[in-house]
């Protein structure tokens, strides 16, 4: 009975630590909106992303984590109660409805979490960096991990941070919190659905819950991660008018969101590149204004190499350039070709273990927008999944001959799961532009 | 206060269709999670019998076995081997201050020890392996100690 109110309790945290520092009100005043652009849930959203940058500034400045956890859980509870006014405006019929189907999809994850308690291959991999944290070594012990030290930390760090600030300190819980990230971004994302009808959007809620939702990947993996900040990055992304040149306080915002996926993983770096300098080329700004974009860009991915190699004290990069085994394909055409059909193999046999690309490749199929603005937004979805899917080819064929079919086995599906969330919004835009949008049920 | 705020938001105008729907949608919730089961199995099973139940008690990756032997013999900051002879991977990174080391190490944990015909314990390819006696064995997962 303890272990299931701990869980109920863990909720109740993730709920108050993740309502700080932004609400609709300043929110909306700071992005200099007229209308509500931004609800409660944006505003949660973008909390995470605060909570994770705040997250990762004590990781490197080695604070305790029972002491960051009580400062952030007594400025959030402060804050709320400032805010009482404003939160109690919220309880309506329709938010009630949402909230308790966010409180159920939340709580029933949670449960077959503690249930199934079971890691999986990766999970014994990250938990060697949780644990780093967990046991209160300091960030530059993380030289000292057995396995891949050079990974980035701040998803075990999550984990070590909730696992250690639980009522029962047991692993699980630091995990918890993965879950409660992917069912934000989920609603995150639905929060550009212009329908009528609540119904057909929670119905589409749990619908994209059931069809995304992998234990197996919630058993330590890392994707789940990247999964949620890039649903989160689309839905900021959809608010950009890429037809207007001010857009200032958009890019830098999404830049910021895309900017905490290169501590999560590898691979974050390459989509931080991507997405991020595709949001900067798109746009009709002016050179000068693009060339501060790309400062930007710039500056974060430096940053990150000085933090690691200066402060951790390690830095390698797991996509180094394998020139070698470039010569050797070009000069081996037949095996080039066979390599570039195993991989569009692979990656067929990925779109279906995971059905939102399915779902996004029938969306770009049927979609057809009318104004301009969203014409820009498809475009640059479509872009972003082109180079996407691109560049998975040099990943694979850079890797030996020898070892590749078996990295495309076990890393292709992950890696295509990662990013499937992002176009979502392709779909979404499709259902806002359908008749469907006027049906009320 | 409550009675006012309900009748001030009109959550009471909750039709029968609304209501019906949401009862759908939360059945199908806790079907596809076993929420119920899941919160059954919790309230029956406590941490650890899950943990066993996940990982095994002397298969698989034997949580179960390790666990036992760490806390009846005190192994916490010991110097300890630990090798799953089945090939399952080694989730020592659960117990909290396990000392896990390569060489000198004062106690061996052997788990799912895989054997022939009359093939013993001492049969296992270890360099200083007759050094060392059985402390405590379980089916085929043993705890061996380094005898001075």
């Amino acid at each position: 009975m303890i272990e299931l109110a701990s869980i109920f309790l863990q909720f109740l945290i993730f709920l108050i630590i993740c309502s700080f520092p932004l609400s609709p009100k300043n929110l909306n005043r700071f992005m200099g909106n007229k209308i509500h652009v931004f609800n409660y849930v944006d505003c949660h959203a973008l909390n995470i992303i605060i909570f994770l940058n705040i997250l990762l500034f004590s990781s490197f400045l080695n604070i305790n984590l029972k002491i960051t956890f009580y400062l952030l859980l007594v400025l959030s509870l402060i804050s709320i109660i400032y805010r009482r006014k404003e939160i109690f405006f919220l309880i309506n019929k329709k938010n009630i409805i949402k909230f308790l189907l966010f409180f159920i999809i939340c709580i029933s994850i949670f449960i077959s979490t503690a249930q199934v308690l079971k890691l999986e291959w990766d999970g014994f991999h990250w938990i060697l960096k949780a644990l780093n944290f967990y046991n209160e070594n300091n960030i530059q012990d993380l030289r000292e991990v057995k396995i891949l030290p050079e990974y980035p930390h701040l998803g075990g760090y999550i984990w070590a941070f909730f696992w250690k600030n639980s009522l029962l300190e047991l692993e699980y819980f630091g995990r918890l919190f993965y879950v409660y990230l992917y069912v934000v971004s989920i609603f995150t994302v639905y929060n550009l659905l212009d329908f009528k009808s609540d119904k057909i959007l929670f119905l589409l809620i749990l619908t994209t819950v059931l069809i995304t939702y992998d234990p197996y990947l919630f058993a330590g993996y890392q994707e789940y991660l990247i999964f949620s900040i890039l649903l989160i990055s689309a839905r900021f992304i959809s608010l950009i008018d890429f037809t207007k040149k001010d857009q200032k306080k958009n890019i830098f915002l999404n830049l910021i969101i895309l900017s905490i996926l290169i501590w999560f993983k590898s691979e974050g770096l390459i989509y931080f590149l991507i997405f991020g300098s595709l949001l900067v080329i798109i746009n009709k700004a002016t050179l000068k204004i693009k060339f501060h974009y790309f400062i930007t860009i710039f500056f974060i991915v430096l940053l990150q190499y000085f933090l690691k190699q200066y402060i951790i004290g390690i830095y390698e990069s797991q996509h180094s350039f394998n020139i070698k085994e470039f010569v050797y394909l070009f000069n081996n055409f037949e095996l080039l070709i066979f390599k570039i059909l195993n991989i569009s193999k692979h990656l067929i046999i990925g779109f279906v273990k995971y059905p939102l690309w399915l779902i996004t490749i029938l969306s770009l199929l049927l979609i057809k927008t009318k104004n301009n603005k969203d014409k820009e937004i498809i475009k640059y979805f479509i872009y972003a999944l082109v180079l996407n899917l691109i560049i998975i080819y040099p990943i694979y064929l850079n890797i030996s001959s020898s070892s590749y079919d078996f990295f495309l086995r076990v890393t292709l599906d992950r890696l295509l799961f990662q990013t499937s969330g992002f176009y979502l919004i392709i779909f979404i835009y499709l259902l806002n532009n359908s008749k469907l949008k006027k049906i009320n049920l | 206060m409550m009675k006012k705020l309900i009748s001030y938001y009109k959550l009471k105008k909750v039709n029968k269709y609304e209501f019906l729907f949401s009862i759908i949608l939360v059945l199908i919730i806790l079907t596809f999670f076993k929420t119920t089961y899941n919160s059954y199995s919790i309230l029956l099973s406590n941490y650890e019998e899950r943990m066993t139940q996940s990982y095994g008690y002397c298969k698989n990756e034997s949580w179960g076995f390790q666990n036992h032997v760490i806390k009846k013999f005190n192994l916490e900051d010991k110097e300890m081997k630990i090798i799953n002879h089945e090939g399952k991977v080694l989730i020592h990174a659960l117990f909290e201050n396990v000392k896990i080391v390569d060489t000198d190490f004062r106690y061996l944990i052997v788990l799912n020890f895989q054997s022939e015909n009359d093939e013993s314990i001492y049969d296992l390819e270890i360099n200083n392996i007759k050094d060392y006696i059985v402390k405590y064995r379980f089916n085929n997962c043993y705890l061996l100690e380094l005898n001075d």
